[in-house]
């Protein structure tokens, strides 16, 4: 067994929609009750114009562009917190279009040995399979998607392995898909021109407050399972 | 600091697994009939690692103990020795989470409140009391303090990037955006106007 160590792990919340990037600035979180004034003052601004917000501090982290909403967390003591947080953005976006959410649990892993990082598919895929087609063929990334196990929304569980960009390591991810846009238990509200459909954003805070536990729950045990395969 | 915790049930010990997948190997955790062990390593900014070590005990108290060492080896007595492999610094503050509860205030008096508490840590914990001082909780928290009203709770070690390593806990209120009444009406009125509008429009 490879000796290796969990060097970070985050959480976050992907969600699909049409947003107005430039509402996402500390004033507004503060004046719509979701944050406290003290972390009003903590969070920085990187940017916030028309196309795209980007809102950090020590724990939390804010993207928002036209069509995609992240935001992320990097300590498990905010896990909950932060939580909140998306959930009230979307008491108060209760009518903003979106199509989708994902919650993602990721980790970056640490190999003592280099040998065992560029081994690490090995546990995943069979490269002999792939002899015949390819010269020394190097896992790069894996990317497996399967139904979910555990809750009562349309979706999918997404585990993505690849080398990480932060450390010399490997980048684990497990994505929690809600595909509301398509599950009945959500009224369509809007189409695009190009079909796309959209549901109520208050759908999103339902899903957060009803299932994060559940969802949590079961990204951490796949994520831990992966680790331990690596 | 004054909590007090009513624990229902003594605590969890970290499978192997937990502790390995955190970069130490445990190698051997011989239990004490009158401890039982929470283990969590964690990383300082100095190049060695640093393991918290916490123990509840049958009286129901709870003790924290921060071990940091540059050998590889961290041998608490006769309870338990603990290898660590392979630790890099961190290079951002870090608040490693040792016990973490989710609270629901049942009663406040004038300095105090009690509160139920479910441990978010260890899901199959039962429900416990916990009565908690007024004064720990921040200033802007302080108005949204009322029966019913949820919280978390969070204890663990505080890492600054300087190295230094600080025993914290925090309490956090749920902040969920508040619509008031007055703003509903409003709403609804604008929509009864906007209805009103466009069926006269099309009446036209």
């Amino acid at each position: 067994m490879p000796r290796k160590s969990v060097k970070s792990e985050i959480l976050s919340f992907v969600a699909l929609g049409s947003f107005n990037p430039q509402i996402f600035h500390p004033a507004w979180l503060l004046k719509e009750g979701i944050i406290s004034p003290k972390d009003a003052d903590a969070i920085e601004v990187k940017i916030n114009s028309r196309n795209i917000s980007v809102l950090s501090n020590s724990w939390l982290g804010v993207e928002a562009r036209d069509l995609i909403l992240k935001v992320t967390v990097n300590q498990k003591a905010y896990y909950e917190i932060v939580r909140d947080i998306v959930g009230g953005i979307f008491q108060v976006l209760n009518n903003t279009p979106v199509r989708a959410l994902g919650i993602n649990n990721s980790a970056n892993v640490s190999f003592e040995k280099q040998s065992d990082r560029v081994n690490v598919g090995a546990g995943f895929i069979n490269l002999d399979n792939w002899e015949s087609l390819l010269k020394d063929p190097q896992f790069n990334q894996i990317v497996v998607q399967g139904t979910k196990k555990s809750d009562k929304y349309k979706g999918y569980q997404r585990i993505t392995i690849q080398p990480s960009i932060e450390i010399e390591g490997i980048f684990i991810d497990v994505n929690d898909h809600f595909e509301l846009d398509s599950d009945p238990q959500f009224e369509v509200v809007w189409t695009d021109k190009d079909g796309i459909k959209y549901v109520k954003g208050e759908n999103i805070s339902k899903i957060l407050f009803d299932n994060f536990k559940t969802s949590i729950d079961g990204n951490l045990e796949t994520l831990s399972s992966v680790i331990e395969r690596l | 600091m004054s909590h007090t915790l009513a624990v229902s049930e003594t605590s969890q010990v970290l499978e192997n697994k937990e502790i390995q997948s955190n970069g130490a190997e445990l190698n051997s955790l011989a239990s004490n009939s009158s401890e039982q062990f929470i283990l969590s390593l964690v990383e300082s900014s100095s190049t060695s690692g640093s393991l918290v070590y916490t123990t509840k005990t049958s009286d129901e108290s709870i003790s924290h103990k921060i071990l940091v060492k540059d050998e590889d080896v961290f041998d608490l007595g006769s309870a338990s020795k603990i290898s660590i492999a392979n630790l890099k610094p961190r290079t951002r503050n870090y608040f490693e989470t040792v016990q973490k509860w989710e609270g629901r205030v049942d009663t406040i008096s004038q300095d105090k409140f009690l509160a139920t508490i479910t441990d978010l840590t260890n899901k199959n914990l039962n429900d416990g009391t916990a009565e908690i001082d007024i004064d720990e909780i921040e200033e802007d928290d302080r108005v949204l303090l009322k029966k019913g009203a949820i919280f978390y709770w969070i204890v663990g070690y505080y890492f600054n990037v300087d190295g230094t390593l600080l025993s914290s806990s925090f309490i956090k209120f749920r902040r969920l955006p508040k619509v008031s009444d007055a703003y509903t009406k409003n709403l609804e009125l604008r929509a009864k106007e906007l209805f009103k509008n466009a069926f006269s429009k099309l009446a036209e």
